[in-house]
């Protein structure tokens, strides 16, 4: 048998437009199995699976990895610890806690990490916590912004298999129990919530090197502490780890939160120096041959903004380029001291809060996410802007280790 | 529609009558060049005119000659009369005229290049405003940083009439350049340099200056108001502003620096102590506010407070909106009083 056909392009069209009208029509009829007790037929299940992971290999290939990142850091397994156990655990189970079956029931069902983690490299892993996985229930990282969050998750991910289930508990689970206090149930919960990481007295959890795991939030003002709450909340600052519990409670429960973190007794430091009074002497002055003096510092830092790396500085100086910044502020670069506002003194205004007592990793951090436009917050967070945009990223990194450095004492 | 002279014509005259008067305008008021109130814009003001008078009759004569190789009756040239129109009128005569000028020109020149006999001031140009320092200790050795030191204010320069006043210019961040058109020329304010120019205004007024140095977003905004007066008043003005704010104590004050604007704002007397915006000593003195756009009164500085961006867009001050209404107005009061 022969057949004839001539292909014209009317024909052509009218293919098409028959294929489309077929898959409306499939969709149309309702028979198209959706069902997830069914699991997925063997060979659409690999098809699916291999594509998935050829997905995410090549395009995690292009993921930066921050430079000195340091993936066995205990500070940073230790704060991916308490979101692990509210945004992954309930689907992917944890160390001592059996994998629930309303989980297994899933199509595909998620699997138990412990034994998948070494399947993918950092950036495959980086790049699954962060995009999650279309059509399987594996979701995205709710702040696209917060890579410094994924790194950390990623981090916990690479310590989960070898975690036993006491490490996993303590850790994520919070040793500590928060005593009863009076209210209601939801009130407790919720500061059990935060207590997962910031611990009841609001020093952050962790001993050793994982001290510096959290910001501390014990003593900061309570106006600032609500607002910040409420900006998570909202969704007005983006973090993965914050976002959630923050979601989760109502504001009038987001407010007795601030309250009793106000009331913590703040971090024990050594006293920060009042800030200089009167005109500051001036640092860059020159000499008669017009030589300019503080050139062999690291004051230099401010004369040539536009050095790739900047001189090369050690300790000291950076300790006390960052203190300047602290105390003084660097005015010809525009940038205001630190300690004008963020000082630990009744009389500011309680919407800025205390920095001394924050790890620098933290400070560096918020900084870095201004410098970017990415750090939302309250209504006062626009005031840093600027500032955060006037300095060069070692101004960040001297002002952060000189806020680090008054930890140590 | 088809551009014919029929169309054109009307409405280029249109256009001149709108042109001219507005044009004329601009010979007279606070930003004119041709109103001079310096002895160097006095002398710019002379070879303007003096170049339009002559750019004007040699105009005519090149119109007279056009016409009258085009008009009248055709006649052969010799080339000998061609080749002498060309070394008269393409050689020698613009080589007469230019020689004069420069002349006329370099002549002006000892007058203007004197030393001071004036005060020194320190002008800094920085993004979007200018930082003044009166009485500074100038001399030689000041080539890359301004001198520290002397009396502080911000966008209202104060000169005394009839003295040659030095003015040492530089800046933070990037090129601006000063111009009061109706006392002197332009000078460049350039980062790691310090550029000099000795402004004599020659009768007492307030001129209107403005950065001529495009240097960012709201650079057409960053004005500045001169203010000659005689040589005393020039000398209780600066004595007045070396004094500490008139008002220390009270709500203003303290909301002031609750709020954290004195990490910016100097306003001495109080600890507000900042120096990466302009001194607020003796805001309520000055005639004009956000470097001489608005006029100076209580709403403009609350309104300035609550939202400099809508005033002066691409402004570096983040707007203070989020303070509770009556904060912003007792906080603006206290500026206002300041003077």
């Amino acid at each position: 048998m022969r057949i004839n056909f001539v292909l014209t392009w009317k024909k052509m069209l009218a293919t098409l437009l028959g294929a489309a009208v077929l898959v409306l029509l499939v969709g149309w009829s309702g028979l198209v199995s959706i069902s997830a007790a069914s699991g997925h037929f063997a060979p659409v299940r690999w098809f699916l699976g291999w594509t998935m992971e050829n997905a995410v290999r090549r395009q995690s290939m292009p993921v930066d990895r921050p430079a000195g990142l340091d993936l066995s850091d205990p500070a940073l397994v230790l704060r991916a610890a308490g979101h692990f156990a509210t945004g992954c655990a309930p689907c992917h189970a944890a160390p001592g806690i059996a994998q629930s079956p309303v989980a297994q029931a899933m199509t595909p069902a998620p699997p138990r990490l412990e034994g998948r983690v070494e399947d993918w490299d950092d950036r495959a892993l980086f790049w699954i916590v962060r995009h999650g996985i279309k059509y399987s229930g594996m979701p995205a990282w709710p702040a696209q912004n917060r890579d410094d969050e994924v790194w950390a998750q990623v981090a916990f991910l690479r310590a989960l298999p070898d975690m036993s289930a006491e490490t996993y508990a303590e850790m994520a689970l919070g040793g500590l129990r928060p005593p009863q206090l009076p209210g209601d149930a939801i009130f407790s919960d919720a500061l059990e919530d935060c207590a997962r990481c910031h611990g009841t007295d609001g020093l952050g959890r962790g001993e050793g090197r994982a001290k510096e795991a959290f910001p501390v939030i014990a003593g900061q003002p309570e106006t600032y502490l609500y607002e910040i709450l409420l900006a998570f909340h909202e969704g007005r600052r983006e973090s993965g780890f914050m976002e959630p519990p923050a979601r989760r409670y109502a504001p009038e429960t987001l407010r007795r939160l601030a309250a009793h973190y106000a009331q913590q007794p703040a971090p024990d430091i050594a006293p920060v120096p009042p800030r200089p009074e009167g005109p500051l002497p001036p640092r860059v002055g020159q000499d008669e041959a017009g030589t300019l003096d503080g050139l062999e510092t690291a004051a230099g830092f401010e004369v040539p903004p536009a050095a790739p790396g900047g001189p090369p500085a050690s300790r000291e100086a950076l300790l006390d380029l960052g203190r300047r910044i602290a105390m003084e502020g660097l005015h010809a670069r525009k940038v205001p001291s630190c300690q004008s506002c963020h000082a630990r003194d009744e009389r500011r205004n309680p919407n800025y809060p205390y920095l001394p007592g924050q790890p620098g990793w933290y400070v560096e951090e918020q900084l870095l996410l201004w410098r970017e436009g990415a750090r939302g917050g309250t209504g006062w967070s626009h005031v840093m802007t600027e500032i955060a945009q006037n300095l060069t990223r070692q101004q960040i990194e001297a002002v952060s280790l000189w806020y680090d450095h008054l930890r140590e004492q | 529609m088809i551009l014919s002279a029929k169309v054109i014509l009307p409405r280029l005259r249109v256009f001149a009558a709108l042109l001219v008067p507005a044009m004329a305008a601009a010979c007279s008021g606070e930003f004119s060049t041709l109103d001079p109130a310096g002895l160097e814009a006095d002398r710019v003001a002379v070879l303007f005119w003096v170049m339009l008078a002559g750019a004007f009759a040699i105009w005519i004569f090149v119109i007279v000659l056009c016409r009258s190789v085009v008009v009248r009756a055709p006649r052969e040239n010799s080339e000998r009369q061609a080749r002498r129109l060309i070394l008269w009128g393409g050689a020698v005569f613009p080589g007469v005229v230019v020689t004069a000028l420069v002349v006329f020109g370099v002549g002006m020149m000892p007058e203007l290049r004197r030393p001071a006999d004036g005060p020194t001031i320190a002008v800094s140009g920085e993004r979007f405003w200018w930082r003044i320092a009166y009485d500074v200790e100038g001399g030689p050795g000041v080539v890359r940083n301004l001198p520290a030191g002397g009396v502080p204010s911000a966008n209202e320069i104060w000169l005394p009439v009839g003295r040659r006043t030095e003015i040492l210019l530089s800046s933070p961040d990037v090129i601006h350049s000063f111009w009061i058109p109706a006392i002197a020329g332009k000078m460049d304010a350039i980062p790691g340099r310090v550029t000099r120019l000795v402004v004599e205004p020659t009768r007492t007024g307030v001129f209107a200056g403005a950065c001529a140095e495009y240097c960012g977003d709201t650079h057409a905004q960053m004005r500045l108001r001169a203010v000659v007066v005689p040589e005393e008043d020039y000398a209780a003005h600066v004595a007045a502003q070396a004094e500490p704010a008139a008002v220390t104590e009270g709500p203003g004050p303290e909301l002031f620096l609750r709020s954290g604007c004195g990490a910016c704002h100097t306003v001495r007397g109080t600890p507000a102590d900042g120096l990466v915006g302009p001194d607020l000593t003796h805001v309520g003195g000055r005639s004009t506010l956000a470097a001489a756009i608005l006029p100076m009164s209580v709403e403009t500085l609350a309104d300035f407070i609550r939202s400099p961006q809508h005033l002066k867009p691409g402004v570096e001050m983040p707007g203070f909106g989020m303070l509770p209404e009556r904060e912003i107005e007792i906080i603006a009061e206290w500026l206002g009083s300041l003077e």
